[in-house]
């Protein structure tokens, strides 16, 4: 498996303990991205997730002990940028991704149009039911400080759900990425690198099973967590800009 | 106001103990010649202390303090903190390299030849 050939996709799936429901989203990305190559991170899973993948066909990179969901993205840029492929998709393992709506994320880097596209669950219709309350103030706290910030109006922020081209792919794989809060800095920070960053809308199903990384008062937490994360973004403004400066677009 | 004797041989013991404790853990290679600095700075503060109480009667007067052992409990918990704060820069150090080694790998693992046997080798 390989990306040497021109607009070879890989599309990068974390995964931790997601026993019964990595088998299907592999298949769903089958079915809609026939062409495209599937890596699985498998995040020191004991559920036997590893295992599910690999027999539904995805490649699968397993972390000897549990780094977090920032550090498996990492691990799948990395290995996205080792094996040469130009664009990117990366989704959850949990199937609130939509294997179906890839290729619209797809079509708007293959456009052109963006170095990131953003799936997001309330872009036209604010459906919020998905969504806690807590959750959702949470997004409109987090939205309305990137707005601020970079003048971008998301409406899901914290969406996973994300294509990136090969600028955006070298950018993130360039130890640059927050492991730690991989989230709404990233788009900061992208933005403040000369990324240009894009929402379009997306179908997503409710969680079926499983714990989900923002119930309870985990957005409270998240929420304070990404207003430093932010904050670091931006003391390392002239990083970015420097990085800008180097990559800018031919 | 100086120390009583008794006081200075029990502090001087107490100093030497802690010198030739991290001495010895360096000898063993069980505490690395990186970290045992400060360590080592402690010991010979707490050394200097007594040797030259005068010098923090001094440092309390400086700095307002009305008793010596006021100055002292400052110096202590300024000096804890200061250990706190190397041992988050260590810990954060180490965690980034094992996040590289475990990513790194896992990306080698799947190149391995084991890995990619006909039994596991993936299809598009």
């Amino acid at each position: 498996m390989s990306g040497s050939q021109d607009n070879q996709v890989l599309v990068i799936i974390p995964c931790f303990n997601e026993r019964n429901r990595i088998g299907n989203v592999i298949a769903e990305v089958k079915f809609n991205l026939p062409a495209s190559d599937i890596v699985v991170i498998n995040d020191s899973s004991h559920d036997g997730s590893g295992a599910e993948a690999r027999t539904a066909g995805a490649s699968v990179l397993t972390h000897s002990s549990n780094l977090g969901y920032g550090a498996s993205l990492e691990t799948g840029y990395q290995y996205a940028v080792r094996h040469k492929y130009n664009t990117v998709l990366q989704m959850d393992a949990d199937g609130q991704h939509l294997a179906s709506e890839l290729p619209k994320l797809l079509q708007i880097i293959r456009n052109n149009e963006s170095d990131i596209a953003i799936g997001s669950r309330y872009c036209k219709n604010e459906d919020t039911s998905l969504a806690s309350p807590l959750r959702h103030f949470a997004h409109k706290i987090i939205s309305q400080i990137i707005f601020i910030i970079t003048r971008l109006r998301l409406s899901d922020p914290t969406s996973g759900f994300q294509a990136l081209n090969k600028r955006a792919l070298t950018f993130f794989s360039s130890g640059v990425f927050p492991c730690d809060y991989p989230d709404s800095d990233v788009i900061i920070m992208a933005h403040l690198a000369g990324l240009r960053v894009k929402e379009v809308q997306t179908n997503m199903q409710p969680r079926a099973s499983g714990k989900s990384m923002h119930s309870g008062l985990t957005p409270v937490y998240y929420t304070l967590k990404m207003i430093l994360a932010m904050f670091v973004v931006l003391l390392n403004l002239h990083a970015w800009r420097r990085w800008r400066n180097l990559n800018k677009e031919t | 106001m100086a120390l009583l004797p008794r006081q200075f041989i029990a502090s001087i013991i107490l100093s030497i103990s802690l010198l030739v404790l991290i001495i010895r853990l360096v000898q063993k290679g069980r505490l690395d010649i990186a970290y045992c600095w400060l360590w080592l700075f402690i010991g010979a503060g707490i050394m200097l202390i007594v040797i030259r109480y005068d010098w923090l009667t001094r440092v309390s007067s400086l700095i307002g303090a009305v008793a010596n052992t006021t100055t002292l409990f400052l110096l202590g918990f300024f000096v804890l903190l200061m250990l706190c704060l190397q041992f988050s820069l260590v810990i954060s150090h180490h965690r980034r390299q094992i996040k590289r080694l475990t990513q790194e790998l896992a990306v080698l693992r799947k190149e391995s030849p084991q890995e990619n046997t006909p039994s596991t080798k993936p299809a598009k």
